[in-house]
């Protein structure tokens, strides 16, 4: 499904976050990330989304290179939740949430239910109608895990999910992220907690100074 | 159809978060639309007004005294075929003096004492081209019937000055007025757009499509450009109800034409106000479209 060979990426400054990294990701796959802060994890993703360009070799989704894929089905298909959040701050929660359906053109009733549903999982149904910039980081990270959830993409990036989040929303979220790869949806995850929380990923890779430095599948 | 509904109320919202933006891209849309029409209505006025001078400019002609029928008859009929000669108007002795007279009512008895009318036959020659003016003149005092010809060479050249300039001013004005108005539109645009980057920037990352993403902006254009030509409506109307007496203080002598529509002003204004907008908020967003 995704297949990364001889992936580079070295930014103008010289940093090199990642070093011919060859990956293959199937159908189904529940993989971490994991590695230190600077390892090139988030870089990675990033790649595989088609956000960053790789200096070197190329990132094929569904067989063809990223880059050439149409981009917005790409980001459709494939969903996700970074550290930068990626949110309008001065639209409610409802709003930035309810956006991937949205432009799908789903209807209201199915939109705020949906909505409603994925907030209860991040537990911030209460906070539906506040505007973003009213929220604490770990809220906004919230709900922008909540907008990657909620339209269920083909492929599920999460980078740090868990990272400002107490240990019960924590679990939630990381339950709900297992219920939707049972459901088929791919997920690839950068984060440190899951094994902590006694969910069983499909697969473990670890990176180092941009380099995979081993894999375990299950 | 719940798209639409979307697009709709992303519209409205991007509109509340950038009233300010708005307020001065009416504004700026205003004074282009008024400047824009303010210059076609007086320019145009300007411009037939100072044509009509052109009909002022005239040859009279007087004739010898005693000229039978047959030989001014056949002299009109000279004059007329004249390339450049509009139209030749004769004057009786007889309408000559009862105008006299009428112009200096002092010298009527005078006139009257006289055993015969001593005022000859005239001719008024209006031109179609009044730079042919010396020429014809020219022509006409050549003909032997022909006693004086009174042809004013300067005024005829300063009133072709005149047209030529006022022409001139007329399109450099309305080009400057259209090139501001791109302008304006163009920069308002874009000052829209970068006012809501992390907008775009949000909307392309998690997939959405161009239409979703950049339609909400040209329909605010479009909502602008209505509200901005909607006020500017009433300001061109007294511009309109104004401008015969600006240009009649600046051509004094002319007739002022009043021929302008004043409705298909509007609406080319209107037209063209949201066809420069379009292409604007087009060019903006074609450097917005790969918003990082």
């Amino acid at each position: 499904m995704i297949e990364l060979r001889n992936v580079s990426k070295i930014y103008p400054n010289g940093t090199i976050a990642l070093d011919k990294v060859n990956l293959k990701f199937n159908k189904g796959d529940f993989v971490i990330l994991m590695g230190e802060s600077g390892a090139g994890k988030t870089t990675l993703l990033k790649v595989i989304r088609g956000d960053e360009e790789p200096t070197e070799g190329e990132v094929l989704f569904e067989n063809e290179n990223v880059l050439k894929y149409n981009k917005t089905l790409l980001r459709r298909k494939i969903g996700f939740a970074f550290q930068d959040l990626t949110l309008i701050e001065d639209r409610t929660v409802f709003d930035n949430v309810s956006l991937p359906l949205q432009f799908k053109g789903v209807g209201f009733k199915e939109i705020h239910n949906k909505v409603e549903g994925a907030l209860s999982e991040v537990r911030l149904r209460d906070k539906m109608y506040k505007l973003v910039k009213e929220l604490s980081y770990g809220e906004k990270q919230r709900v922008s895990i909540a907008r990657a959830l909620i339209y269920e993409p083909e492929v599920l990036l999460l980078d740090e999910p868990t990272g400002n989040l107490d240990i019960d929303t924590a679990r939630a979220v990381l339950n709900f992220v297992e219920a939707l790869n049972e459901r088929g949806t791919t997920v690839i995850m950068s984060t440190h907690h899951l094994i902590e929380f006694g969910n069983k990923p499909k697969g473990i890779i670890k990176i180092k100074k941009g380099r995979i430095v081993g894999k375990e599948y299950v | 159809m719940y798209r639409i509904l979307y697009i709709l109320r992303h519209t409205l919202l991007v509109l509340k978060e950038t009233k300010k933006i708005a307020i001065i891209t009416v504004l700026s849309l205003l004074v282009g639309m008024v400047a824009l029409g303010s210059t076609y209505i007086i320019g145009t006025k300007l411009f037939q007004s100072s044509l009509s001078l052109k009909e002022k400019v005239r040859i009279v002609v007087f004739f010898k005294q005693n000229l039978n029928s047959t030989d001014l008859d056949s002299t009109i009929s000279t004059i007329s075929a004249i390339d450049g000669v509009k139209h030749v108007t004769v004057t009786t002795p007889d309408q000559a003096k009862e105008e006299f007279t009428k112009i200096f009512p002092q010298y009527k008895g005078i006139l009257d004492s006289l055993n015969k009318n001593p005022l000859p036959y005239s001719a008024t020659v209006e031109l179609s081209d009044i730079t042919l003016g010396r020429r014809i003149s020219d022509i006409i005092k050549d003909l032997q019937t022909v006693d004086v010809v009174v042809f004013s060479e300067d005024t005829a050249n300063k009133i072709n000055d005149l047209i030529k300039v006022v022409y001139l001013i007329f399109v450099s004005v309305m080009l400057a007025v259209l090139a501001e108005f791109i302008f304006t539109v163009q920069n308002t645009t874009t000052l829209l757009l970068d006012y809501r980057r992390n907008d775009i920037r949000v909307l392309r990352l998690i997939g959405a499509d161009a239409t979703f993403t950049f339609l909400p902006f040209i329909l605010i254009v479009v909502v602008l450009n209505l509200l901005s030509w909607w006020i500017s409506y009433y300001l061109l109307d007294k511009v309109n109800a104004l401008s015969s007496g600006i240009v009649q203080s600046i051509i004094p002598y002319a007739t002022v034409s009043n021929n302008i529509n004043f409705s298909l002003t509007l609406f080319y204004i209107l037209a063209f106000s949201v066809f420069s907008s379009l292409i604007g908020s087009l060019i903006s967003i074609s450097r917005f479209r790969n918003v990082k």
